[in-house]
């Protein structure tokens, strides 16, 4: 038993050095920059013609501050007849989180409202629309395949 | 002294039992340091509302909204910042300059939208919401401003505007006509110094997705050509520039609709204006 002893406790640091191990790597591994995962959601989904929304428009857009935002990356379908839209944004802290996740539904709303009488076949993008916070970051997607623009943009 | 020995069967089911609570401790380290887990538990303590629940506030502010006269459901609340952002910079390999837009207005529906979408003016430079009809140019409110796009083009005053509608109001009826005509005398009256051009409603492709017919744009486009000549206006057909051989608008222009601009179109557009406008 006292030969037994120290090999237990070797095994027990082995499996705890383990486990750590294994959280710092997958942690590493999926750790992109907002803009690679919109890149790679832009590349992956299925999607109308799609056009970068910049700084300048945020605001006008989405009625999200600037001042709530360190950094994003969002596109929307550039042809009005389509509502796509992906975006991740990146908040200065959680409550401006909840302000953009706020900004953004209120957006999704109003989008819908619009799209239902101008392009009704449009409308089941909006079905399972995502607009979720994640830490400081609020992931923001209506399109075709709205469960995979989730993965991606995560 | 000697320990008293324990049975070999005792002994193995000891060793067990820990390695199992070892196995146990790491895979329990694994699944509470996990960063998707910490990501979902901070939005379930986190989200206060629903997608739904803020769409049915949204219906309820668009009931008491929908009885003002001049109010549209799509962006509305949100102003331009009333000084026009930076243009984007000028590409070299592009057959006009932004520059040359930036005092001018374009008046229209979703086709016109994509100006600023696809960052080719500033939203400032774009009276435009999808949907828009003539009528609508003067008594709904078109995005970003929160006005309507007379309304925002009197209070411009913009060196030129540029009028992009008649999608939506096909076919067209007298009553059509008579909006796109007042639609004209407003804006004269209102901008009297502005130069005023009437853009032709653009061909659909073959097999689009619309009820519209080039047959009923056609017939439009006689329309605006009329007003035009009344009102002494230039009517800009960009509808020919857009034809392919077939009688159809050429698919490389468009969008997978068949209506709506590519990207592309719009640097196509602008350029078509300057190289008309002298």
């Amino acid at each position: 038993m006292r030969k037994l002893r120290p090999t237990l406790a070797a095994l027990a640091a082995y499996v705890m050095l383990t486990g750590c191990a294994n959280r710092s790597d997958s942690s590493a591994v999926t750790e992109k920059s907002v803009a690679e995962r919109t890149a790679e959601a832009l590349k992956t989904l299925e999607l109308p013609e799609m056009t970068e929304v910049t700084s300048d428009k945020l605001e006008t857009y989405f009625n999200i501050s600037p001042a709530d935002v360190t950094e994003f990356s969002a596109y929307v379908a550039g042809a009005g007849v389509y509502p796509d839209c992906l975006g991740v944004f990146v908040a200065i802290d959680a409550n401006a989180a909840q302000r953009i996740s706020n900004s953004l539904k209120q957006y999704n709303a109003e989008q819908k409202a619009t799209f239902s009488d101008y392009a009704p076949n449009e409308i089941y993008k909006f079905d399972d629309a995502v607009v979720n916070i994640r830490g400081n970051e609020v992931i923001y997607s209506v399109c075709g395949d709205n469960y995979s623009a989730e993965k991606l943009l995560q | 002294m000697l320990e008293p020995k324990l049975p070999r069967s005792v002994l193995i089911l000891n060793i067990i039992m820990i390695v199992l609570i070892l196995v146990i401790c790491a895979l329990v380290i694994n699944l509470v340091y996990s960063p998707s887990i910490l990501g979902e538990q901070t939005t379930a303590s986190t989200e206060a509302t629903t997608v739904s629940e803020v769409e049915m506030q949204t219906q309820e502010a668009e009931t008491s909204a929908t009885s003002q006269a001049a109010t549209s459901v799509s962006m509305t609340k949100r102003s331009s910042s009333g000084a026009s952002s930076d243009l984007p910079e000028d590409d070299d390999s592009l057959g006009y300059s932004k520059e040359n837009f930036k005092n001018d207005l374009f008046i229209g529906d979703s086709i016109t939208t994509g100006l600023h979408l696809y960052n080719k003016l500033d939203v400032a430079n774009v009276a435009a919401s999808v949907g828009y009809t003539p009528y609508g140019a003067y008594s709904k409110y078109c995005d970003f401003h929160n006005t309507t796009a007379l309304e925002y083009a009197n209070s411009m005053k913009p060196d030129r505007i540029f009028i992009m509608l008649g999608s939506n109001a096909l076919p067209s009826t007298a009553s059509t006509e008579k909006h796109y005509e007042q639609l004209v005398d407003k804006l004269k009256s209102g901008c009297p110094n502005s130069d005023i051009y009437c853009i032709s409603v653009t061909p659909v492709a073959k097999n689009a997705d619309t009820d519209v017919t080039n047959a009923m744009v056609n017939e439009f486009n006689g329309v605006i050509k009329k007003i035009c000549q009344q009102n002494d206006i230039v009517y800009l057909d960009f509808h020919s520039e857009m034809m392919g051989a077939d009688g159809y608008a050429n698919p490389e222009l468009l969008a997978q609709d068949g209506v709506h601009f590519k990207n592309s179109t719009y640097d196509i557009l602008l350029e078509y204006i300057e190289d008309n406008i002298s």
